[in-house]
């Protein structure tokens, strides 16, 4: 009796040392998976270090706008803009571990940006940037392209009385991006680049678990937040068109293709290990005309890439003219939801959720 | 005649019922039970489950229909939940003992019906195990009671205060064995190669997980255990070896499932299988002392002869009463688990009778589902933002239940009504079994808001 019951406590104890504690170092796994391993040197990071570069890049531009504000300059410093909030689009997905504990992608694009109170702000010379939608690309946006009808208009206000005041905000905005995005991208570089890989597994809180649930959360807010929104899905058909992502450059469409190339090939990692290679492993699912998953996957991307591609920029302007053309890429990207979202997440055995709680 | 013959059969099975039988297989289990209890009651506020699923949520699934919610709030909620943890310790010391297992059946029960989302199999077998627990004399010896109240003090029980709880038991292996007698998970082995496939990085045992032979071998194996661990239980001599499966089975779904303390619940309870003399050697290590309360060296011998008598020995009178309520409860437990069959639907696509049948771990399902609602009066139609009803982890699991979404539909619906607009409900989703392509859910053109009831869930698209 006292035998079995030492027996049992032992195999209790061998089995409860490491079950459940992740956050115990000597519990996991030891060997660093390799595929997590390339998601972080060839996805994750690169997509950090260029966003980065990019927001550096205009904020360098941005001295010389402010030290000679006229439109040889301007012109540059808003392609400069662009190319960041570009860059940004391949980076927002990571929205997990450092990303998520500074909430970078509501930091630095939330959007439409509170413009009244961007410039109410400005007047009182307040550059605390204490709400989400008082900087980011989208106050970018506002300060470069929205604060007069025409170029000569905002050219004036930066050679005019209060000049300083809007440089002052302008300059606190770019330093709020890069700065983010930079302490983000050092702890990849850091402690979090260093345990990610370590953190194997498709159980909730595993490394890949959280890649996945990130990679679709930002999907869908490419077709809720930049297409259903404006388009009016989600009021009645009453078009939104202030609700685009970028009103007053003009090019929220650009964004939003951006944003979805940018999922295809995070999908497709090129020529390293990523979600493709898991997903061309699921056996179970049989297309309509027999493809595999990933065939399915890999066409609907294409598909929703290409309904994209056709929808004419300005966006604010097109989801009151043509309601059909974008109806058809929020259609294809919503095909798409469901693929990730059942699909790929059973495929995989993934689940959808960042909570951990019972099942039975 | 036959009427006679009916009255010495319930009379033999009354005899047998109320055979006077050692405390200590009882004793045991109330302890076991009881710290669990508590451990899962401290584990689940620790979590901060309490505040996520019974506190946050601003609209519950109710069993009831959706007009009958369970009244809560967050003063009351903790209550529960104190009132639980006390009445566990209660149960386990053996300390006021009836009202404590009242209390603990009563405020476990009660957060359970609150709302569906949270509904496992091993929370409905906890309030049948605590319903159950209510009715046995397990506090008449081995606990505070017994020192309390010195004229309650029995060694003996009625065997079927030992008895319910093992049968419960069973009912609940063997229904969930038979569930498993299905064509994806025998001749697939589907959900399990799925969930196995996710878990080649386990230590040493991963490369074997993902086999397909694996995945095989856990369905079978799984189906048998479940099918034949209480008859190994319930036999004296395969006793020891099922227990071992039960351990063995229990450990390793612990090791593979987020499935919480389910698996030590199953192993604590089924110490309820050996016999009287096992336990009372286990309480002789625990306590060391002896219990010198038998005439008779042996015990759990169901025999009428086997006569103890100690001191104490107090007769239990017979409870007919209680008897009949015994009898009822088992005829229903073997019935409900069996309602589906009232229904063609397909159980696991229509869920028509899913819950409260044992149907443990047995199919992987997944979903999508967007609500979406027509203003009667201007025939437009908007997408819901179900986030803003309901909450991810409510989300999460009303996609893939029917009777879930009909209410969520109703409660749209309703919220769009005291906005002053009348609205049409219709969903437009899709859903997976075990790992199949998804398929169309909910027939899209139907209003949802207008089904009051679900009993035939026709507005499922059929699984073909």
């Amino acid at each position: 009796m006292t035998k079995h019951i030492t027996i049992l406590l032992l195999i209790t104890a061998l089995f409860w040392s490491c079950n459940g504690d992740e956050e115990n170092p000597e519990c996991q796994a030891s060997d660093p998976d390799v595929m997590l391993m390339d998601i972080r040197d060839f996805t994750i990071l690169p997509a950090y270090q260029n966003a980065y570069n990019k927001i550096v890049e205009a904020r360098d531009i941005s001295q010389d706008f402010i030290l000679t504000p006229s439109q040889d300059q301007l012109g540059p410093f808003r392609n400069a803009i662009k190319n960041a909030w570009l860059a940004w689009q391949e980076a927002s997905g990571f929205e997990f571990g450092p990303a998520s504990d500074v909430a970078l992608r509501s930091n630095v694009n939330t959007f439409p940006v509170d413009s009244f109170g961007v410039l109410l702000r400005i007047e009182n010379q307040d550059i605390t940037l204490i709400a989400n939608d008082l900087k980011g690309f989208p106050a970018l946006d506002l300060l470069i392209n929205g604060i007069g009808s025409t170029d000569e208009e905002i050219l004036a206000i930066y050679t005019g009385d209060s000049a300083a005041d809007y440089t002052a905000y302008l300059t606190a905005v770019l330093i709020d991006i890069e700065d983010r995005i930079l302490s983000v991208k050092a702890t990849w570089e850091d402690s979090y680049g260093e345990t990610f890989p370590t953190n194997t597994g498709f159980s909730t809180g595993s490394s890949f678990s959280m890649y996945i649930n990130a990679y679709i959360q930002d999907w869908e807010q490419i077709k809720r937040e930049r297409i259903a929104l404006p388009l009016g899905l989600l009021t009645f058909q009453t078009p939104l068109p202030n609700q685009v992502e970028c009103i007053y450059g003009g090019y929220s469409q650009e964004l939003a293709l951006a944003h979805a190339v940018s999922h295809y090939n995070i999908y497709k990692s090129a020529d390293h290990l990523g979600i493709q290679e898991l997903v061309e492993g699921v056996t179970n699912f049989t297309g309509n005309n027999g493809e595999t998953l990933d065939e399915t996957m890999v066409a609907q991307f294409e598909l929703g890439i290409a309904n994209l591609s056709v929808v004419p920029d300005p966006l604010s302007e097109t989801v009151l003219l043509d309601f059909d053309i974008v109806n058809e890429a929020y259609l294809a990207l919503q095909d798409m939801v469901v693929l990730m979202k059942i699909d790929m997440t059973s495929g995989l055995g993934i689940s959808i959720n960042f909570a951990d709680n019972d099942g039975d | 005649m036959p009427i006679m013959m009916a009255t010495d059969l319930v009379k033999n099975i009354t005899n047998k019922l109320t055979t006077q039988v050692a405390v200590f297989p009882l004793a045991t289990f109330r302890v076991v039970f009881g710290a669990l209890m508590l451990f899962s009651t401290i584990r689940f506020w620790y979590y901060g489950w309490i505040e996520d699923f019974y506190i946050a949520p601003s609209h519950f699934f109710s069993y009831f229909g959706q007009d009958w919610i369970l009244p809560y709030n967050a003063p009351f909620i903790y209550s529960l939940f104190i009132i639980m943890a006390i009445s566990a310790v209660g149960i386990m010391l053996g300390l006021f003992f009836r009202a404590s297992s009242l209390l603990f059946f009563l405020s476990f029960t009660y957060i359970e019906l609150i709302d569906k989302t949270t509904y496992l199999n091993h929370y409905y077998f906890v309030s049948l195990m605590a319903f159950l627990l209510l009715f046995t004399p397990a506090h008449r010896a081995l606990s505070l009671d017994s020192k309390l109240f010195p004229r309650i003090k029995s060694w003996v029980v009625p065997q079927w205060s030992i008895l319910a709880l093992q049968f419960q038991i069973a009912i609940l292996y063997f229904f969930a064995g038979v569930a498993k007698l299905n064509y994806d998970w025998l001749f697939k082995a589907q959900p399990m190669s799925l969930w196995l496939q996710s878990k080649s990085d386990f230590p040493i045992l991963g490369q074997f997980f993902v086999m397909e032979e694996t995945a095989f071998i856990f369905s079978w194996a799984g189906m048998l255990f479940d099918i034949s661990i209480a008859f190994l239980l319930f036999s004296k001599k395969l006793r020891p070896l099922g227990y071992l499966a039960v351990v063995a089975f229990h450990l390793l779904t612990w090791l593979l499932f987020p499935i919480g303390v389910f698996p030590w619940v199953m192993i604590g309870v089924t110490l309820i299988f050996f016999s009287a003399d096992w336990h009372k050697r286990l309480w002789e290590i625990v306590w060391s002392s002896r219990f010198r309360v038998y005439r008779f060296g042996s015990m759990g011998n169901k025999t009428a002869s086997n006569k103890i008598t100690t001191p104490n020995y107090k007769l239990l009178t017979i409870n007919y009463g209680l008897l009949s309520l015994l009898a009822i409860h088992f005829t229903l437990q073997l019935l409900v688990p069996l309602r589906h069959h009232l229904s063609d639907d397909n159980l696991y696509w229509t869920e028509n009778g899913y819950r409260f049948s044992w149907r443990v771990m047995l199919m992987e399902k997944t979903g999508y589902l967007e609500f979406r609602v027509r203003n009667i009066a201007t025939q437009k139609e908007s997408i819901v933002q179900t986030g803003e009803y309901f909450s991810a982890f409510q989300q999460r699991q009303l996609v893939t239940q029917p009777d879930m979404i009909l209410q969520a539909a109703n409660v749209i619906a309703k919220d769009y009504e005291n906005r002053g607009i009348q609205v049409e409900v219709y969903a437009d989703s899709f859903a997976s079994l075990n790992g199949e392509k998804h398929r169309p859910f909910v027939n899209p053109t139907v209003n949802l808001a207008s089904l009051k009831n679900d009993q035939k869930r026709d507005w499922i698209v059929q699984y073909d």
